[in-house]
């Protein structure tokens, strides 16, 4: 650690160091203000894959991994725009230019199910993305480290129970006959059925969705936690920053990347919500409810065999995501923040 | 209990031995929202995971009396796991899943730092565009059957390799990665370049010390990747003993509850809810007690103290 | 679970544990052999099924017929006869490509019944096994990724469910017309095929040409069963009427012990319901005109009894619910519908009195009905790789398999090797060992997806059983119906017919749980199902058929 002994910064990780202004104390929100070495004058290129070589050589695998599983059969999308048929292969199947599109676009149960994916969504990033730095600020506040491990491990156990289990679960309490619902019925409460209102489906399982995977999803921001310089504690408490301040000063600046850059990844995402989860509670709610961009591609392409038509909806999922996903680093940026990637 | 005497009880409080000095003693609201914070968080998952337990050891015949579940089963028998244990067909698989979670993981790590480093230094050659490289995977999906024709043509049809191949390596977890790496400061580079470290050196001495918490958790999300999966095997095994556990112990349950425990040799049969619960818990026991192990590396201040030292 | 699309679960397996294997009903059964252009309609209405000829072996307990009832044995069968003449293979490995629902086989290396089982072919055999764990889109995404990749095995195996498109294209493309082979007197050269009954043989019928192998299986659709116990109280399980079923169960209903009447399947006892006002199996024809059991009054009246018992509470109310058996098991609930085969598995586990409800008239002077199966579990193709002169190799070993009761063949196929997987008790019934369960069960399985015995009911150790289950075949056979359009095909159905089918339950389903209302079903989700398939289904189903007779 010879190299590293003669610095030492104020935070480490995640968020970028600070520039020439020294470092910023709590209360002041860092701000990036573009690295110096980014700044590069540009090179012959020769040059410069000289200079970077190692970098690149580091990059050569997973490049190749990637070319080889996933951009060589990513050719297989192809099939979008085919009337595909596996005996004739990818190169015979008949061409359909823009006719398996088409079919998708124009049934208007498509378009009910686009809504309700983007309700969940929006409910979901409103409610259930908090949910995981809620939990790792709390994790993270816990002082024992005995309590703390022990908390952890509780937390994240449910995100190993498949949705199958963890639906019977809920329906085992909330249900019509469930334990919790009995018994408030006993005491002359009615409640109804929980699990059978399409009402309030979209935040029954935005609460399932938090109960099994807050504590997974706080792993990655106790992580980032982790890495928050102590000293910067320290100074904040000894400058009379109570600890709401604190969190508020300090902790959140500290994994504000790391949120921002999940976040921008989430919004790439916003067109997948928990197929799995939803098929096997659209008994219960009905199909309005609960019909989403991927039930409904299933249950109008897949069970069909319609390959064509499943592709296509991926494709059109895809080609969203990278447009959501573009639009958002450019907002971070211009909000001074590094993104998924730096402009 | 009046206001003064909680007040004369905080005061008196024993000072718990890992609060740093400069941290305030919290206040007892703050304390006892806490401890219901945890207790119902405790109770939230914990009830469940012993409805399972109760109902993995329950006889079939108390199920069939309770309708379905049992907390405490009056008279507790280990029946189902035996049946699903016997024969060491799960032991058999319990290997191979071990074996390709821990080389599977190894591999997807190595991948993952190399090309999480190579991309996480500013001003790269070609950075920007491998990056979108990368990102695109996480945004489209390629067909099962281009995959499956790839699989076969490099020849890891009903092989290891097809186990560990299709998820060798996950976009996310390398943004991820890269972010950590990104978040070291660049002082560090400066002064390793100055004494003539070379990129490989310095992810070596000073990147990957420094990582050991996001090392730990794109580590897990790989092992748990693996343990979890049986999608692939689905599709490229063929050969009995080369199926990973999830995969069987799925098949266990899902269909035939006679036949399965028949094929396993066992004459009285357990409740196929009793052994859908064994299952469950068998599952996931071993990936569960990995966690506990990582989390030393989360704890705070260490990668300060390691630089400073 | 035996909310629709699950019964599969218990189809072929569950089967199998007991001894036979039966007709599955529901979802599997609903599903046609695949696409036929209607060009070939009119061949295939031409066309010659196999001849029938009854196998020669020892008289059955319970006797059989040509209509799907299953011949019954007690005792394991004495005097089996024996095989004779050269082995069916000729030396060289069969590829085959199958499916298990279960756990997979030991590999073959380790396992003596297929190393006998190669041994008494005469060839090996390397069966590609997919294991979906139930979900049915996996042995397709093989079948195609197998045929994308163009490496075929000799044998493969033909679901009889959808999402396979283009299958006369495909068969054209890549496989044998075993036409020749099998069609009228041809095929008494393989004694054993000759056997399999025509309803079997309607579903191997593609493009007027016998597409493969049909494997054989049961006929006996979905059943309604009862916890005869739970029914006691209101004096058993004979009803007067619809109504007087609604009233017992009312009176049954006690919620507050958690007891409801109904699981939570409301499609499937909807089609029971409509049953009892003599719903039509399928497509019916009248005068030449086809209709559909969604379009009759009978399927409507199954509906509004059905929403009439959802108002009653009689349906648990949590419609996901993954306890059916231990609930029917502990009085918690009084019926449930379930496949046959799944039906024969639960008694033959479980120790409560299960009892088939037989459909009864709704209202005096009403006939009711029941369902047929498929008949069949598919067929197998032969890849037209495989040289001509091997085709009829491939056949012997197919007769081979498709030995029936009665056979020493037979007895080894289902249970391996004497001494070694199974022994006889003292009352004459072959009982498997530890080893016979964990080597036989598995790797038959795989086998008999693509070639099988025709059905048979035998149940080891439980001859009463045996003969309860017999006579309730020859009561369900008795206003038993079968779907018309068996044998014909409709481009529309390959490509549309189950998604639209599925689109129309989930309404129902709305409807009963009360999302919806009644005259919706009208006014909307049939006419949808109409636009969408139904139309042109019967357009395409009428236009084979008026060739057909001609």
């Amino acid at each position: 650690m010879s190299a590293a002994a003669s610095t030492s910064p104020s935070s480490v990780l995640p968020h970028p160091p600070p520039d020439d202004e020294g470092p910023a104390g709590p209360g002041t929100p860092r701000r990036q203000k573009g690295r110096a070495t980014a700044k590069t004058v540009k090179r012959p290129l020769r040059e410069r894959l000289r200079r970077d070589r190692t970098l690149l050589l580091l990059c050569v695998p997973g490049i190749l991994y990637f070319v080889v599983f996933f951009y060589v059969p990513l050719a297989g999308n192809v099939i979008a725009f085919q009337d595909y048929q596996p005996y004739l292969g990818f190169k015979e199947s008949p061409m359909v230019g823009w006719a398996n599109f088409q079919a998708l676009l124009q049934e208007p149960e498509f378009w009910t199910a686009t809504w309700n994916t983007l309700e969940i969504s929006a409910v979901q990033l409103l409610l259930y993305f908090p949910a995981p730095i809620a939990l790792a600020l709390f994790l993270n506040s816990l002082l024992s480290s005995r309590t703390r491990r022990f908390m952890q491990t509780v937390a994240y156990l449910p995100h190993f129970l498949s949705w199958v289990v963890v639906v019977g679960m809920f329906q085992q309490a909330f249900g019509g006959a469930g334990t919790v619902t009995s018994y408030l019925n006993d005491h002359g409460i009615d409640v109804g059925n929980l699990m059978n209102n399409p009402d309030s489906f979209i935040f029954l399982i935005t609460s399932q969705a938090i109960w099994k995977d807050a504590g997974w999803g706080a792993i990655i921001f106790l992580a980032a936690m982790a890495s928050i310089d102590n000293s910067l504690y320290e100074s904040a408490a000894i400058d009379g920053a109570n600890w709401w301040r604190r969190i508020w000063h300090v902790t959140l600046p500290g994994i504000r990347p790391v949120i921002i850059m999940l976040l921008i990844l989430r919004l790439g995402d916003i067109l997948s919500v928990g197929f799995e989860q939803i098929l096997l509670q659209r008994d219960n709610v009905g199909q309005e409810a609960s019909e989403v961009l991927d039930t409904y591609v299933y249950f109008h392409g897949v069970v069909d065999g319609d390959w064509g038509m499943s592709t296509a909806a991926g494709l059109m999922k895809g080609v969203i995501g990278f447009v959501l996903i573009y639009l958002a680093n450019k907002a971070a940026h211009r909000l001074g923040e590094q993104g998924v990637y730096r402009r | 209990m009046t206001t003064e005497s909680f007040a004369a009880i905080l005061r008196h409080r024993r000072r718990h031995p890992e609060r740093p000095a400069w941290m305030e003693q919290p206040g007892l609201p703050a304390q006892a929202i806490k401890t219901v914070v945890i207790i119902g968080m405790v109770v939230a998952v914990a009830y469940p995971f012993l409805l399972c337990l109760g109902t993995s050891l329950a006889s079939k015949d108390e199920l069939a009396a309770n309708g379905g579940y049992v907390l405490f089963p009056s008279d507790p028998t280990f029946e189902a796991y035996r049946v699903v244990l016997d024969g060491g067909v799960v032991t058999r698989a319990a290997t191979v899943s071990v074996g390709v979670t821990l080389v599977g993981t190894l591999l997807s790590l190595l991948c993952t730092i190399s090309l999480a480093y190579g991309l996480s230094r500013p001003g790269t050659t070609a950075g920007k565009p491998l990056l979108l490289l990368v990102l695109g995977t996480f945004l489209f999906t390629p067909g099962i059957i281009p995959n499956y024709l790839v699989i076969q043509e490099l020849g890891l049809l009903d092989s290891y390799g097809a186990l560990i191949a299709p998820t060798l390596l996950n976009a996310f977890n390398i943004v991820v990665m890269r972010a950590f790496f990104q978040g070291i400061p660049d002082e560090l580079h400066e002064a390793a370049k100055l004494d003539g470290a070379g990129e490989f050196r310095i992810l070596r001495t000073i990147v990957l010390p420094l990582s050991k918490a996001v090392i730990a958790v794109v580590g897990l999300f790989y092992a748990v990747t693996y343990w979890n999966s049986f999608f692939n095997a689905m599709l490229y095994i063929n050969d009995g003993e080369k199926l990973p556990l999830q995969m069987v112990l799925r098949s266990y349950v899902l269909q035939g509850d006679t036949f399965n425990a028949k094929a396993l040799g066992v004459a009285v049969l357990p409740s196929s809810t009793a052994m859908s619960m064994a299952v469950l818990i068998l599952a996931i026991v071993p990936i569960v007690a990995v966690y506990p192990f990582l989390q030393k590396y989360f704890v705070k201040g260490v990668l300060t103290g390691a630089i400073k030292g | 679970m035996a909310v629709q699309g699950f019964n599969r679960r218990t189809f072929l397996g569950a089967a199998s544990a007991t001894g036979l294997t039966l007709a599955a009903g529901g979802t599997l059964t609903a599903c046609g052999s695949g696409a036929k252009a209607n060009a070939g309609a009119e061949a295939s209405a031409k066309l010659k099924l196999p001849a029938y000829v009854a196998a020669n072996v020892p008289q059955p307990d319970l006797p059989g017929n040509a209509q799907g009832l299953d011949a019954g044995y007690l005792r394991y069968p004495k005097n089996l006869v024996q095989r004779s003449g050269a082995k069916p293979g000729d030396g060289e490995p069969i590829t085959a490509l199958t499916e298990t629902f279960t756990t997979m086989p030991p590999a073959m290396r380790r396992n003596a019944y297929w190393q006998e089982l190669n041994r008494r072919v005469g060839s090996e055999f390397r069966m590609t096994i997919v294991n979906g764990l139930g979900e049915e889109s996996v042995y397709r995404s093989k079948f195609n990724a197998l045929i994308a990749g163009g490496e075929l095995p000799d044998l493969m195996w033909f679901p009889p469910n959808q999402g396979l498109k283009n299958i006369p294209q495909l068969l054209d493309a890549k496989f044998h017309d075993l036409t020749e082979y099998l069609s009228g007197d041809a095929v008494k050269e393989y004694p054993n095929l000759a056997n399999i009954p025509s309803y079997a043989w309607q579903t191997a019928v593609v493009n007027g040409r016998i597409a493969g192998y049909a494997v054989p299986y049961g006929r006996m659709g979905q059943v309604y069963v009862a916890n005869e116990d739970f029914w006691k109280p209101v004096g058993g399980l004979e009803f007067d009427s619809a109504q007087d079923f609604f009233e017992k169960a009312k009176d049954l209903l006690d919620t507050k012990r958690k007891k409801w009447v109904l699981e939570p399947a409301y499609v499937n006892h909807m089609m029971q319901f409509a049953t009892w006002y003599g719903l039509q199996n399928k497509w019916q024809e009248k005068d030449g005109k086809l209709t559909y059991m969604y379009e009759t009054d009978e399927y409507l009246a199954g509906l509004e009894f059905a929403i009439k018992c959802q108002k009653a509470e009689l349906f648990y109310p949590d419609p996901n619910l993954r306890t059916t058996l231990e609930k029917m098991g502990g009085g918690f609930l009084g019926l449930h519908v379930q496949s046959f085969p799944g039906f024969l598995n639960d008694s033959a586990m479980y120790d409560w009195p299960e009892k088939v409800v037989v459909p009864f008239a709704a209202e005096k002077g009403m006939q009711p009905s029941w369902h047929y199966g498929y008949g069949s579990v598919g067929f197998t193709a032969i890849n037209n790789k495989v040289p001509k002169k091997r085709v009829k190799t491939l056949l012997k070993v197919l007769d081979f398999l498709s030995a029936p009761m009665g056979t020493e063949t037979r007895r080894f196929l289902d249970n391996g090797i004497e001494g070694k997987h199974w022994d006889l008790s003292k009352d004459g019934d072959v009982i498997l060992n530890d080893k016979g369960n964990a080597e036989v069960l598995t790797t038959r399985q795989a086998i008999n997806f693509f070639g099988n015995a025709p059905q048979s009911l035998y149940l080891p150790g439980k001859p009463d059983v045996t003969r309860g289950i017999h006579e309730t075949e020859v009561e369900l056979i008795k206003i038993a119906q079968a779907d018309a359009s068996t044998g014909f095909f409709s481009d529309t159905y390959a490509g549309k017919g189950q998604s639209s089918k599925t689109e129309l339950e989930e309404s129902v389903k709305d409807i009963i749980a009360g999302r919806e209302p009644l005259s919706s079903f009208k006014s909307d989700i049939l006419p949808k199902w109409r636009r969408t398939a139904g139309d042109a289904m019967r357009r395409e189903y009428e236009t084979a058929m008026a060739k057909g007779k001609k």
